[in-house]
């Protein structure tokens, strides 16, 4: 039974004008960013977020309207993946396959109406189950001591460096990284300045909002400064306008119902965010009902299942993410990066007993961005198709500019804007070699909380490290890490498939 | 989106069916074992810094901070001494022209963190709009008149309309 705040009174909260035109605005400039070449959701999340807190909006807002870009923009990255063959993010990757066939068939009206559809479908039930898990398994931090909050820390750098893709060192090196990066600074506790170079600037630590869009946004103008260079561009598809009949949806259905409950249940595993749910869905509708071998050619129970999937594990990983603090995808952690500079810290306490009104407000704010994009969606297709031929000259001095504006409102420093300017350079290297970018900005994020309950888990236990070891919790921990590190790997061998190398190809938003 | 480095060279760009990472026959490995060697300097640095860090023991308790560092330090350490022996094949680096380019827009970049409070937002932000631009072949009849309206309606709505004041420069704002 519920006492308190809950999802009625979010919706109350959610449901006043001014929030209502934010998610209508997230929703609006999200699926422009997941549609923009050259702008991925973390990007956007990670620029707007600086320029959101200069509106002075109550912090409810300012996660309804950054929830509605996370959304709008997952929505925009699956229709240029139908359109362009180009998925905005790894989750949608797999919609490529049948949803540009469709496409390229002069269905594309189908393939963007039925992912809508789907989406919606499963985020209504992403959010009946994020009700039924989320308070129950947040109960449980509260039995969290300080060797407990260590090790979910632990866990959560497990999760991100395994979702990295073919290599799971370089996940790790990245995290590692990140854990760096985040001692740079005055120690809180003993006042020791570390690795600040006698620079007075960099005592207050590096801000996770400027190696973000140092780390995405200048990289990728960079990346795509160099495909210019190289000539390469593509050719992308029309949809005049988005519909699809009552008997395809009644086709689609039963590939929705299943994606999403699929794509539910995998989101809930930390390690295995979207772009699993994704794959292993159109896996399973593969096999399940592809009697006549029309999957790949063009299929839209193939273009349904794994949007329904991807959209239900987005919200499934919000049980993990709101109660133990662990992110599914690198968009969520920069969310979660977002949540922890409000003072909401998932994982070291239950968020649904001591900040409830934020928290069932941003999932009231979710589903009603769900809705929006429904609605949205239909009329304005032919405007989004419209934002895939700006050209790049146009686009790319545009998002630098606003980058500039997002890193220098975070401490008026144009150290700020050197450090950007390296970790850009760094981002567009990294990305070559194969390191994932995500797992850096989870280790800067969160290691100042693994240090913290390092020590004073040291602390209570005047230095005896088994208190690491200590009770049946903290071994399921351990445990729970390692199976998380590999979980993916073995997925994809058992299913001997290159889903790996298909993780590789999606890129560093992983 | 376009995080996806498709395909070799156009024609095959909207074929994302190869690998991100491309081999290259003549070193294979090379790329990979630089950024371990890097990464193992790094940790050598950073560890032996951490070494230096003596808080009060007082203040302290049983772990002081420079213990996660050092522990850190070496992970980091083993975890490029794994990319030097087990490298990937290397990737397809920029050639010459784009090399520049890349490298006009950092030092443009770096820059524009120099002389943005003395020459104030819009002058700065329309020099960069102007070279990133040209770099993107914008057609230059469009991009001067662009660069400097651009920089000047953000400037506007973020000093009027938001709660953050951008630099005016020298010549003063809005």
């Amino acid at each position: 039974m519920m006492l308190g705040f809950n999802l009625v009174d979010g919706f109350a909260a959610a449901l006043t004008p001014e929030n209502i035109a934010l998610a209508l605005l997230g929703c609006l400039l999200g699926t422009l960013i997941g549609v923009l070449p050259g702008i991925g959701p973390i990007t956007g999340v990670a620029i707007l977020f600086p320029i959101t807190l200069s509106l002075g909006l109550e912090d409810a807002s300012t996660l309804i309207l950054l929830a509605s870009v996370y959304y709008g923009s997952q929505y925009g990255g699956s229709t240029t993946s139908i359109l362009l063959n180009v998925p905005g993010e790894a989750s949608s990757v797999v919609t490529t396959l049948d949803g540009y066939q469709m496409a390229r068939q002069g269905r594309a009206g189908q393939a963007l109406a039925i992912a809508a559809i789907g989406s919606f479908i499963a985020g209504t039930g992403s959010v009946i189950g994020l009700m039924a898990f989320g308070p129950p398994l947040s109960e449980v931090t509260t039995q969290f001591q300080s060797p407990e909050k260590f090790l979910v820390v632990v866990l959560a750098f497990a999760t991100v460096s395994s979702l990295a893709g073919s290599n799971i060192f370089k996940g790790l090196l990245a995290v590692v990284f990140g854990i760096m990066l985040s001692t740079v600074g005055i120690d809180l506790q003993t006042g020791v300045p570390r690795y600040t170079f006698g620079e007075l600037k960099l005592q207050e630590g590096m801000d996770f909002v400027v190696i973000a869009i140092g780390l995405f946004a200048v990289s990728e103008v960079l990346t795509l400064l160099e495909d210019t260079v190289r000539g390469e561009n593509v050719v992308f598809q029309q949809a005049e306008r988005i519909w699809v009949t009552f008997r395809e949806f009644l086709f689609s259905l039963g590939a929705i119902v299943r994606g999403s409950a699929i794509g539910f249940f995998i989101g809930l595993l930390p390690g295995t965010g979207a772009s699993v749910a994704g794959f292993m869905s159109y896996g399973l509708e593969k096999r399940l009902s592809d009697r006549d071998a029309t999957f790949g050619s063009g299929d839209i129970r193939g273009v349904a299942a794994p949007e329904s999937a991807n959209n239900a594990a987005a919200g499934g990983s919000l049980v993990p993410l709101l109660t133990l603090g662990i992110p599914g995808s690198g968009t969520t952690a920069v969310m979660l990066g977002i949540l922890i500079s409000m003072g909401i810290r998932p994982g070291s306490g239950n968020v649904f007993a001591e900040t409830p009104e934020l928290i069932w407000t941003l999932i009231a704010s979710m589903y009603i961005g769900n809705l929006m994009l429904l609605l949205l969606n239909f009329p304005l297709v032919k405007v989004f198709v419209k934002i895939l031929e700006i050209p790049p000259w146009f686009l790319m001095p545009m998002i630098l500019v606003i980058s500039y504006i997002g890193v220098y409102s975070v401490n008026n420093s144009s150290l700020d804007i050197t450090i950007m300017t390296i970790f850009g350079l760094l981002g567009f290297g990294l990305r070559k070699l194969g390191v994932p970018l995500a797992p850096i900005l989870m280790g800067l994020i969160l290691g100042d909380d693994l240090e913290q309950n390092f020590r004073r888990s040291l602390v209570a236990s005047q230095g005896d490290y088994a208190t690491f070891l200590d009770g049946w919790l903290n071994l399921a921990l351990i445990g729970l890490s390692i199976v998380v590190l590999f979980l993916p790997q073995l997925l994809s061998r058992a299913r001997g498939s290159n889903v790996k190398d298909e993780f590789a190809d999606a890129g560093a938003e992983v | 989106m376009s995080t996806i480095d498709s395909g070799d060279g156009p024609g095959a760009a909207a074929d994302d069916s190869g690998p991100a990472v491309t081999g290259d026959a003549a070193s294979p490995g090379w790329s990979d074992r630089v950024l371990g060697l890097g990464c193992l300097a790094l940790a050598i640095w950073y560890t032996a810094e951490a070494r230096t860090f003596e808080g009060t023991a007082f203040a302290s308790g049983p772990v002081g901070p420079k213990t996660l560092p050092t522990g850190i330090g070496l992970l980091f350490g083993a975890l490029s001494l794994s990319l030097i022996v087990r490298p990937d094949p290397a990737p397809r680096w920029p050639r010459a022209t784009a090399s520049w380019q890349i490298g006009l827009v950092l030092v443009s970049s770096y820059l524009y963190g120099q002389i943005l409070d003395s020459t104030g937002f819009i002058v700065a932000s329309a020099m960069m709009t102007i070279i990133l631009g040209l770099l993107f072949r914008a057609p230059p009849r469009l991009l001067v008149p662009l660069s400097v309206a651009f920089p000047t309606v953000l400037a506007y709505v973020f000093n009027n309309w938001l709660e953050l004041r951008l630099p005016d420069g020298w010549w003063g704002g809005f």
